[in-house]
């Protein structure tokens, strides 16, 4: 396909995948560096709702957010955590990003790698599954993944090289943090630490815990 | 003279790693953290940074003391 023809919406194109990379240039101080996060988001396109993993569907012209993170409460993949840091904490000013138009083979690769790779390492971590997951969709010459140790900073380096990057691309500010565990959706909201009043308090959304 | 400065670069480096691992300690503590199910769920990447500093620096230090004994015992 050529470089410009997967950028543009074909008749069998079901969603946008966007992969973004954060290098940690603008987060980095008095020596101590951020080491950045890449992340992926998938806007559905389609009039039909998109299945990512067991339960996580993808509405109708809706965006879902995701990536793999540290947290002691699940080591791997969390749900729409970016778009609720960037509009809550300003984060991540700076990235990276680069689109394509998916049609269904491409889904269901994803979601074959979503369910095997719900696991976070520091070797398998947000910037090599983010990259892993984009390279399922993507032609040889613009495959992002390095076979070394994947870093957000060689990401980032590596999608500036391609055509058609963005920078400081929107991320959709919906949808609740979750993640799957054991078949259960797990809600989560993030915490915001109160400037002036110096008090954390809950930004949005109900704590619950579902069956799907 | 050469010695304090050997010295000086045997101490520079677990001095910045220890730097490190207290700054990373500092931005996990300062990370904002989840809340759901009753329980929260903390972010433990900058702890995990921390850990790799802490363990450079015990070996960075170690070395810097055996190197350093070295040099004052010739």
């Amino acid at each position: 396909m050529p470089k410009n023809e997967k950028r543009r919406p074909h008749t069998d194109s079901i969603a946008i995948l966007t992969l973004y990379s954060y290098n940690g240039d603008s987060e980095s101080k008095h020596f101590i560096r951020s080491y950045g996060h890449a992340f992926v988001s998938i806007e559905n396109i389609s009039d039909m709702a998109l299945e990512l993993m067991h339960g996580v569907k993808v509405a109708s012209h809706e965006t879902i957010t995701f990536s793999w993170w540290a947290t002691d409460r699940h080591m791997g993949i969390w749900f729409n955590i970016e778009p609720n840091y960037i509009k809550l904490f300003g984060k991540y000013t700076g990235r990276i990003s680069i689109s394509r138009y998916i049609d269904m083979a491409h889904l269901d690769a994803i979601q074959e790698y979503l369910a095997r790779n719900d696991r976070y390492t520091p070797i398998s971590n947000c910037a090599k599954n983010c990259s892993a997951l984009w390279d399922l969709c993507e032609d040889k010459g613009d495959r992002v993944f390095t076979k070394r140790f994947q870093t957000p900073k060689k990401l980032y380096d590596r999608i500036r090289k391609l055509h058609g990057f963005e920078f400081d691309r929107p991320v959709n500010d919906q949808g609740e943090i979750f993640f799957v565990s054991r078949e259960k959706t797990n809600l989560f909201e993030m915490e915001k630490k109160d400037d002036k009043e110096d008090n954390i308090y809950i930004i949005s959304g109900s704590a619950d815990v579902f069956d799907l | 003279m050469i010695k304090k400065i050997i010295f000086i670069l045997f101490l520079a480096l677990p001095t910045f790693l220890i730097y490190e691992l207290f700054g990373n300690i500092s931005r996990g503590l300062s990370c904002p953290s989840l809340s759901g199910d009753g329980k929260k769920a903390h972010f433990i990447g900058y702890y995990m940074v921390s850990a790799g500093y802490a363990v450079l620096s015990v070996i960075a230090s170690t070395l810097a003391f055996i190197f350093f004994r070295k040099l004052f015992r010739k």
